[in-house]
């Protein structure tokens, strides 16, 4: 049965994303424009990488269970991590939580639950920075995924497939990823192909699409190439999905269109969810 | 919030899933569907537990932070536990789930389980469900709070106790004790392994904790909520495998581990991983096929050991059988004499308006009613059949991928299509050849070269295209090309060990390397040392850059010449040291990856150990089982039930 390898520090499984950080995502997103968009996501991926490191924690020691690789794309292909980490592809994450570039020390406004408001200062790690210029060389990106995944399968042939994520916000500007997306989709490990996610957040208040199965009811052409880009889940993916309370199918693709923040967090969620960890 | 003053006892009979007032004031929130905190959202919470929490002991205390000054937390599978400094000394566990499905369900376990963990005393730590327990996100969620165990896990136990043969020991007498004690009770802990139990006092104190899978006799004929560890669990343990004396395979892994590292802790380096204590899951399932059975067996014969071989069998015998059918085990319990160490007071538990009364109750009573905090709420179990409340992953079995293909539809009507093309060209392409030979025994004016397209043919449509047999020959490439990867980290690792061999530390690393530079290389420029400076050197016993470290002078040796060579000798040193960076940083490194390379290959033999069983199991595949395949008859010495 595929995807269905048990998770240990021999046999780690890698997460891998893609980040478009090119000019548009400098744009304010959503109808209160609070936040840019290359600042959503990078809170996004901040987050998901301390839920990735809270997974494996056992006290103070991090179990190497996930390796984790960031590729930025605007202007030119770099990767995302900073600090000591940078440079590297995949990054077990253990060091990943050993290295963040800081801690930063944000302010909120909660309920104290009896009705008022509290400020709160709450320690956030931050290891990849927001960034916002170029043109969006998304076939370049997935490219070099590919290497990289490819290298890493045949390192790690009994894992649980690695998963690739792309968020992007924009048509890309170097031609039609859509081979290149099928050649990273063909490699695998024993236990199942990579499986891509592709993340598309608008700036537009429109409807938004999660884990379609079909073109169907799909806006353009953009929205269809990238749909047609992603991986069909695997039905523990989808039994997942369906717990958080998406509309999953069978055949429904790992595909958001015009994600809010909030699907954006889920989605990242769902998307690394694997075979059971101990 | 004032308690209700109606709550009765429970009475004894009434063993069903309901028990208490209906009223309580406690009750839980009904949110079906509300959105659920996830860990990282916890971890910010419990940054200020004055806000967070309701218990006014954890409101008191100071979570505790890593290096990086965020709260170190454990994760499971259903939860995150975070560590909380209270006053003094005392030290507080607090329990978040990370998952809102079965909230109701789970309320109502742990209200059924606390009764029974108090009649184990301390082999289980008193708990208390709170469910307005913590505040994330504007709402209250659940928390599980306890004190905390400081003593450590098992396998961090077993790990630093190697050389100390008789703490395993020990240790083994007090498993065997706390079974009993399950057993007495008629409870099981469903998960034993080497994270869920602390051992203290050199192995003579044993604590449970993780209480998501324990059963209680208000479970029965229900489903299991967890499965527990793979690599402790029967092969064959399922969901509905949920009943008292759960925990005896358990043990005796644990036993056998325990014993046999007593005799040799070299085993421990072998066959663990950090996952395990020796035993894995492919161990369990298949005992004759399993190095590690075959080195246990052959250790409980060289040492003479009668306890070890017994449970060796004993577990070997239960592995074979049914899930419910494992023996006790054979290791005596020892007494257990109470520690005297006096559990500091737990908080107060009772709700935050109620002020402490005169005398300090523990704190799992309520001081108003002098009930048990269980015994006040009201708890309710679903339907035993409702079996979709429990999410069960059963461990899988042992599954020979490549067989199981043989028996797919397409494989199968492909066959049958290979099978009838063959029935029908076999014949005509023979009847053809015999014809033309015979043809050209009557008119031999030229060669019919045809015959041999018609042989081909016979060959690319029968045997050679044969679904089976290329089914077999992708297992063939599989095996060997794991053997391959095998061979690569072998290679490796042998690689790592001779870096590590000539360099324990820093310094060894760097003298190794200066003793292998001979004196010959500084003839050469940039140095360009005279002959007679390299025979004053050597005459003064100076023949490599590691004897001429840290000397300032030389008799005879003119010291322009004594400059230049000690020049050479720190830039070699320099090199040094930055390959020895380059090589992995330090020994601690390369340890830790070697133990890596060691994991993945014991994980790659163990898949190269299946693929060979499957490929022993796999149906006969040569060209006379072929040809029988053609004529219809059936095959000898393969699997029944096979078409």
């Amino acid at each position: 049965m595929p995807y269905s390898a048990e998770i240990n520090r021999a046999k780690p499984t890698a997460f891998f994303f893609l980040i478009d950080q090119s000019g548009s995502m400098d744009d304010p997103w959503g109808l209160d424009g609070a936040k840019r968009k290359c600042d959503a996501v990078a809170d996004a991926i901040n987050r998901l990488l301390s839920t990735l490191v809270l997974r494996c924690a056992k006290g103070e020691d991090v179990r190497d269970y996930f390796q984790v690789g960031v590729l930025g794309y605007g202007g030119a292909v770099r990767t995302g991590f900073g600090g000591v980490l940078q440079g590297r592809q995949f990054i077990p994450i253990s060091e990943v939580a050993d290295h963040p570039l800081r801690v930063e020390q944000r302010t909120r406004k909660e309920e104290d639950g009896a009705g008022g408001l509290i400020e709160r200062t709450i320690r956030f790690p931050v290891w990849f920075e927001a960034n916002a210029n170029g043109s969006t060389p998304m076939t370049a990106a997935i490219e070099e995924a590919h290497q990289a995944v490819r290298a890493w399968c045949e390192l790690y042939p009994l894992s649980y497939p690695p998963a690739v994520i792309n968020i992007s916000d924009g048509e890309p500007t170097d031609g039609r990823p859509l081979s290149a997306a099928e050649r990273l989709r063909s490699i695998g490990t024993n236990d199942g192909k990579v499986l891509f996610f592709n993340i598309h957040i608008s700036g537009s208040n429109k409807r938004s699409v999660e884990f379609p199965d079909s073109q169907v009811g799909l806006p353009d052409e953009f929205a269809q190439m990238l749909f047609e880009m992603s991986s069909v889940l695997p039905p523990r993916l989808i039994a997942e999905a369906r717990r958080e309370g998406f509309g999953a199918s069978e055949g429904s693709r790992g595909f958001a269109f015009n994600a809010d923040l909030r699907s954006l967090i889920q989605f990242l969620d769902i998307g690394t969810r694997t075979a059971e960890l101990r | 919030m004032p308690l209700q003053q109606n709550l009765r006892t429970i009475d004894s009979d009434n063993s069903a899933a309901t028990f208490g007032p209906a009223s309580y004031s406690a009750a839980p929130p009904a949110y079906p569907h509300r959105s659920w905190p996830d860990a990282v959202a916890f971890r910010e919470a419990v940054q200020h537990p004055e806000v967070t929490f309701s218990d006014p002991a954890l409101k008191r205390a100071e979570v505790s932070l890593d290096r990086r000054g965020l709260p170190v937390a454990y994760s499971g599978r259903f939860a995150i536990v975070f560590r909380l400094n209270g006053e003094g000394e005392q030290k507080w566990a607090a329990r978040c789930f990370t998952s809102g499905t079965e909230e109701e369900e789970r309320r109502a376990r742990y209200f059924l389980i606390a009764r029974y963990m108090e009649e184990l005393g301390d082999f289980a730590v008193p708990f208390r469900y709170l469910d307005q327990g913590i505040f994330v996100n504007g709402e209250w969620f659940p928390v599980l709070t306890m004190p905390w165990v400081s003593a450590p896990p098992m396998g961090r136990f077993v790990e630093k106790n190697l050389d100390k043969p008789e703490a395993l020991r020990r240790l083994c007498g007090t498993l065997s004790a706390l079974l009993g004690k399950l057993e007495e009770t008629g409870i099981s802990h469903g998960d034993w392994q080497h994270d869920n139990l602390l051992v203290a006092e050199g192995g003579t104190s044993v604590t449970l904790v993780d209480y998501d899978g324990v059963y209680v006799p208000e479970f029965a004929g229900r489903l299991s909520p967890e499965a527990g560890h793979p690599n402790y669990q029967h092969p064959q343990r399922g969901a509905e495998d949920f009943g008292p004396g759960q925990d005896r395979f358990s043990c005796l892994v644990i036993q056998a581990a325990l014993l046999a590292l007593s005799h040799d802790p070299s085993l421990w380096s072998r066959f663990s991983d950090g996952e395990s204590l020796l035993f894995k899951r492919s161990d369990l399932a298949a005992p004759s096929a399993s190095p590690l059975f075959y080195a246990l067996r052959e250790l409980a014969e060289r040492s003479k050991d009668p306890v070890l071989a017994d449970t060796l069998a004993c577990l070997e015998d239960a592995c074979y059988s049914a899930v419910g059918s494992t023996l006790p085990p054979v290791v005596p319990a020892t007494e257990i004499v109470a520690p005297q160490t006096a559990m500091a007071t737990p908080p107060s538990a009772a709700p935050a308006a109620l002020t402490p009364l005169a005398a300090t109750p523990p704190w799992y009573a309520t001081s108003l009613s002098g009930k048990k905090w269980w015994q006040e709420g009201e708890v309710t179990l679903s339907s035993a059949s409702g079996h979709t409340a429990y999410r069960v992953t059963a461990p899988p079995k042992e599954v020979f991928a490549y067989i199981e293909r043989l028996t797919h539809p397409e494989v199968l009507t492909e066959e049958n299509k290979n099978l009838w093309q063959a029935r029908v060209i076999v014949p005509l392409i023979v009847s053809l050849t015999v014809l033309s030979l015979f043809w050209i025994l009557r008119k031999a004016h030229f060669f019919p070269f045809y015959i041999f397209f018609w042989l081909f043919n016979l060959g690319n449509i029968g045997y050679a295209k044969w679904p089976r047999r290329k089914i077999y020959d992708e297992l063939s490439a599989e095996i060997k090309k794991m053997q391959r990867l095998i061979e690569e980290r072998k290679q490796r690792l042998s690689n790592r060990r001779a870096a590590l061999g000539m360099s324990g530390t820093l310094q060894d690393f760097v003298a190794d390397r200066l003793r292998k530079k001979s004196l010959q290389n500084t003839m050469s420029p940039p140095y360009n040392a005279s002959l007679d400076t390299l025979h004053l050197l050597r005459a003064a016993g100076i023949d490599n850059a590691l004897q001429l470290l840290n000397r300032s002078a030389v008799p005879g040796v003119p010291s322009h010449d004594m400059a230049s060579l000690t020049r050479w000798v720190q830039t070699l040193e320099m090199e040094a040291q930055s390959e020895y960076r380059r090589l992995g940083g330090s020994p601690q490194a390369m340890t830790a990856e070697m133990s890596r390379l060691q994991d993945e290959i014991s994980e790659f033999e163990r898949h190269v150990a299946q693929l060979s069983r499957e490929k022993e199991a796999f149906p006969n595949c040569s060209f006379g089982a072929y040809c029988r395949r053609l004529i219809g008859r059936p095959e000898p010495g393969t699997v029944s039930g096979r078409p």
